[in-house]
């Protein structure tokens, strides 16, 4: 950006209405995009579930995980 | 695999299919058949098209396939290409860059349409929104209220046990949990064992109405609150691969510990001062159950359950007070057990589509909303364990930010409590004390929301805590590890031994 000392009143004042806009539509195009983010989880809710259902795989997994990391670091 | 639209129309809940392209050839290698073998081996990446998909999958039974004799090598050897099972991908809406995919399919490689009946499909199809109700389900809702009705009956078996058993003694038998500390750690090793405070706290109120002390069962009560979370810490181990999406899981399903514990920290001292709950939960339960009054003509639900609880009542306690009552409260805690595993498996089936109306609805919706959602979805699929538990995936896939799934872990604190309230309703034995003890958790668990997440200062520590906790037990994992078994055994466990020295 040039300086902005050289700018005028008028024209900073105008930037600072556009750059205020642009944030405004940044920050609805953000939310928007999370909120299709988390509709689509919320989708694929079934999935989700049998996911997040109890299962001895979990624990035998991460115990496999952290044998293979104390085997890798030793 | 790929069919037509039209051959399908057996199964109503299919919104739209997808048509092959019978002209172009099928080969190993194109990413339709990889995108079949990903979807049989049942990698979730497979089924993240693009955002408007909603996919379905359907395995049935099949023979392995090989390709068409179309398909030949230049040197005129035929190349197979073998298919454990045949699938069928069906659609909600057809995603588009799955059609391009598909469309590459030959059309000798489709389902013969009659191969694929409801008979045939090794997972059930998923249920269409806005179907009429199939026999299937009204099968399974007549199989809730049974279960339910039998919750009902366990509870009562337990109080009639209980209070057989142990005569005018459950004060002087249960002399060692009087100490508030052991009483919670008997509720929190007993929960973390069982997986469901729900039927612990059930159990709690079989017993409290066969005699034991609301001021000993109280500290149980909020023992069960915390030795639940450990299911969802035990899924979110799943997660354990990648760092980041383990950081975020683990977080998720610590925020629910932290914010049981802080709850324990504030209340359960001024339990101990001032029986603040006691006497919140009696003037409650007052409201519902008048002294001196008729059961009887009031009480339906315990007339229902009479018989069931009066025949099991008689036949065991012909064998003594001890061993029949014996008999009576380990028959109650095993039925209790079963009747929730299974009305947890058939509501979850039923109730999913309503869950997913539920979170769409409170999306963006603020933190009131969450926990209202998180409390309906609890009351749906009568599980605390599930909705907590559902929050470590939707944390994990990074949709989700630990403060908005939050909301949504304490309004499952609140819903978990329909069902201790549900088996208050028809005990023998002391209804009033189960209905107070009922009512004590139920306030537990709203004086615990209305004044953590209430007051400012307080509202996000367990959020603090479980991020800062995320990130180092991402960095190293044998601190998820000591933490599981430290907050849930090591530490109750001492607890427990030191109290009973003393």
């Amino acid at each position: 950006m040039t300086d902005i000392k050289k700018i005028s009143t008028e024209r900073i004042r105008c930037l600072i209405a556009d750059t205020e806009s642009t944030l405004r539509e940044l920050e609805a195009e953000l939310q928007r995009r999370e909120t299709e983010a988390q509709d689509v989880e919320i989708d694929h809710l079934e999935e989700h579930m049998r996911g997040a259902e109890l299962s001895l795989n979990s624990i035998k997994e991460f115990l496999t995980f952290l044998l293979g990391e104390y085997r890798s670091k030793h | 695999m790929w069919f037509r639209r039209n051959e399908m129309c057996g199964f109503s809940w299919l919104h739209e299919g997808l048509i092959a392209d019978a002209d172009r050839p099928l080969t190993p290698n194109v990413s339709g058949y990889s995108v079949v073998r990903s979807l049989q081996c049942g990698s979730k990446n497979a089924l993240r098209f693009d955002e408007s998909t909603c996919l379905s999958l359907a395995m049935f039974r099949g023979v392995a396939q090989t390709a068409p004799p179309s398909h030949q090598q230049p040197s005129g050897e035929s190349e197979d290409v073998p298919l454990p099972a045949k699938a069928v991908v069906l659609f909600r809406s057809p995603p588009t860059a799955l059609r391009q995919v598909m469309s590459d399919a030959t059309a000798s490689a489709q389902i013969d349409a009659n191969e694929v009946t409801a008979d045939s499909l090794l997972e059930p199809a998923p249920q269409m929104l806005d179907a009429p109700l199939s026999k299937s389900d009204a099968t399974q809702w007549i199989a809730v209220a049974v279960l339910v009705y039998l919750l009902i009956c366990a509870v009562g078996l337990i109080g009639s046990g209980f209070k057989a058993a142990t005569g005018d003694e459950a004060k002087e038998m249960f002399a060692f949990a009087t100490n508030p500390f052991a009483g919670l750690v008997v509720g929190t090793v007993a929960t973390a064992l069982i997986q469901s405070s729900s039927t612990v706290t059930s159990i709690i109120v079989g017993l409290v109405a066969g005699g034991l002390p609301v001021s000993v069962a109280v500290p149980m009560v909020m023992g069960a609150n915390i030795g639940t979370s450990i299911t969802n810490t035990i899924v979110s181990l799943g997660h354990v691969r990648e760092k980041k999406e383990f950081a975020r899981a683990f977080s998720a399903a610590t925020v629910h510990d932290f914010f049981n514990l802080l709850s324990v920290v504030i209340f359960l001292p001024l339990e101990i001062a001032f029986g603040l709950l006691e006497k919140i939960g009696k003037t409650l339960a007052s409201f519902f159950v008048v002294e001196d009054a008729s059961m009887g003509g009031l009480n339906f639900v315990k007339a229902m359950t009479a018989p069931v609880v009066g025949t099991a009542k008689h036949y065991a306690l012909e064998l003594g007070d001890g061993l029949g009552g014996g008999l009576l409260i380990i028959g109650g805690v095993v039925l209790i057990f079963i009747t929730i595993h299974y009305v947890g498996k058939l509501l979850k089936k039923l109730m999913v589509g309503k869950a997913k109306e539920i979170m769409h609805a409170a999306i963006g919706k603020g933190p009131v909303s969450g926990i209202v959602s998180g409390t309906i979805v609890t009351v749906l699929v009568q599980s605390s364990s599930t909705t907590t538990s559902l929050m470590v995936p939707l944390a994990g896939s990074g949709a989700f930010g630990l403060k908005q799934i939050y909301p949504f872990t304490l309004g499952a604190n609140i819903g978990t409590c329909i069902t201790a309230l549900l088996a208050a309703t028809a005990v023998d034995g002391n209804a009033n004390a189960a209905l107070q003890i009922a009512f004590i958790h139920l306030t537990y668990n709203v004086l615990g929301v209305i004044v953590i997440y209430g007051i400012p200062f307080l509202r996000f520590t367990p959020v603090r805590a479980a991020e800062w906790l995320g990130v180092t037990a991402a960095e190293n994992k044998l601190i998820a590890l000591a933490y599981i078994l430290g907050v849930f055994f090591v530490i109750p466990g001492i607890c427990l031994g030191v109290s009973s020295i003393i």
